[in-house]
């Protein structure tokens, strides 16, 4: 590589890690306790916890199971009807003002056997609802999700143009090689060494978490591209009047792919359903088809069978990208490792902030005031003093 | 092999396979819960243990 291809990309390797850098910490930051999000809904007792009945147990009618939450909440529509994917002994069900709403909803968690509540969990306040909104959109919606999403497309950018520069780096040096010279050699071979170690790793959980930015657009993009025509027919109709029951709509949902289990029930309204339906979508039984989902549409009114168009390739993207971003697919060896890698991520981009401030204090003329590092620095309008 | 293949290999042999590895575990545990789970935990845990023996194990000076 001839040194003004070096210099092209150092450019775009500063750069583009200066302006997302901040944010990357702060998601690696945040994105450490969510990692373990049962785990410590464990210890500060808001996990939902199953009283122990035989398995073959009978399970409440859903109608049942509706019943007793919406009587918790008078006046609140229902929203979904969900299970965790590893859970199916409870229901959490939603509950908002409409079928869209995004505040005020409340969660009740009810056993899918005798249908007695089990709990009343907060999704909206405590350490971790912080945690999870400052990672997922910094508490400012649809736009703060899009921008950390680009912010996510600069990590990528950092992280390409980082390993073109690893070989001109790296030339002379042997692998894994930490000079302990002086302390800028051993930050730059840290850096090196973290950076390209954890590369696959820091590259898949960046695209698959910009990929999850996308979510609300993509489901949007699926109503408008799928249900759109599966709606033709109901043109000029008024949603029912009284829904139907939605025991039977699972069932006959259920017995359309008898080897499925349920994942989530999508009340008519909701985005995730059309004004006239009962979305119902089943998961397959092994790992791999356990993550993607088959909706089935049930008409609200009448329990009929509307159809069960296949899940397009956009929302298995979606829904693959999900496990790979969250390491939540191989028990708690994988969290463990999930969670030291991106320790060593945060390392790595420390280290380069280091390495950048240090390097500025050299190439500062003695006529420049003394230069002081400070947060502003980081902004875009930053002198380029650096290179 | 030839010098330029030869300092090729040399600069870029230990981060392909640690590269590979880590693409191997991070697929493995999404087909498979029984060897999948394992293969993941040994092929992500290698890349931990090398930046940690690097970072950490003191070197003599020549670096070997």
């Amino acid at each position: 590589m001839n040194s003004r291809k070096v210099k092209t990309w150092t450019w775009i390797h500063k750069w583009s890690s200066l302006v997302c850098t901040v944010f990357m910490l702060l998601l690696c930051l945040t994105g450490l306790p969510l990692i373990f999000h049962h785990e410590i809904g464990h210890l500060l007792g808001t996990e939902v916890e199953v009283p122990d009945l035989p398995k073959d147990t009978p399970r409440a009618s859903l109608d049942k199971v509706m019943q007793v939450a919406q009587a918790l909440h008078p006046g609140k529509v229902p929203m979904f009807a969900s299970h965790e994917i590893d859970d199916d002994r409870f229901w959490y069900v939603t509950l908002g003002d409409t079928p869209t709403s995004e505040v005020g909803n409340k969660t009740v968690a009810v056993d899918a056997r005798s249908a007695a509540v089990l709990a009343q969990p907060k999704f909206d306040e405590g350490f971790m609802y912080i945690m999870l909104k400052l990672h997922v959109d910094l508490f400012a919606g649809l736009p703060g999700k899009l921008f950390l999403g680009l912010m996510g497309l600069l990590l990528l950018l950092a992280i390409v143009s980082g390993v073109v520069l690893y070989a001109p780096f790296m030339r002379k040096l042997e692998f894994g090689a930490v000079r302990q010279s002086r302390p800028r050699a051993r930050w730059l071979d840290l850096h090196n060494l973290l950076g390209i170690v954890t590369l696959v790793w820091a590259f898949t959980v960046g695209a698959t978490g910009m990929i999850n930015t996308w979510a609300d657009l993509v489901i949007k993009y699926w109503q408008y591209d799928q249900l759109s025509a599966l709606l033709a027919p109901y043109q000029g109709q008024k949603p029912p009047a009284r829904l139907a029951s939605v025991q039977q709509a699972a069932s006959s949902a259920t017995a359309l792919a008898p080897d499925m289990k349920m994942a989530f029930i999508a009340f008519p309204g909701t985005t995730f359903s059309s004004p006239h339906h009962y979305t119902v979508f089943l998961r397959g039984n092994e790992p791999f088809n356990s993550r993607l989902l088959k909706p089935v549409l049930v008409d609200a009114g009448t329990n009929a069978l509307t159809a069960s168009p296949p899940l397009p390739w956009y929302l298995t993207a979606l829904l693959v990208s999900q496990p790979l971003h969250f390491g939540d697919y191989g028990g708690m060896p994988m969290q463990i490792l999930w969670a030291l890698l991106d320790i060593a991520t945060i390392v790595v981009l420390g280290s380069g902030l280091y390495l950048w401030i240090k390097r500025r204090n050299p190439a500062a003329k003695p006529t420049t005031t003394t230069h002081v590092p400070e947060p502003r620095a980081l902004g875009r309008k930053a002198p380029d003093g650096a290179a | 092999m030839n010098a330029l293949t030869n300092s090729f290999w040399r600069l870029w042999r230990w981060p392909l396979m640690l590269g590979l590895l880590s693409t191997s575990g991070l697929l493995s545990a999404l087909v498979s819960d029984g060897w999948g789970d394992w293969w993941a935990w040994l092929s992500l845990g290698l890349p931990v243990a090398v930046m940690a023996w690097f970072a950490w194990v003191p070197r003599k000076p020549d670096g070997r």
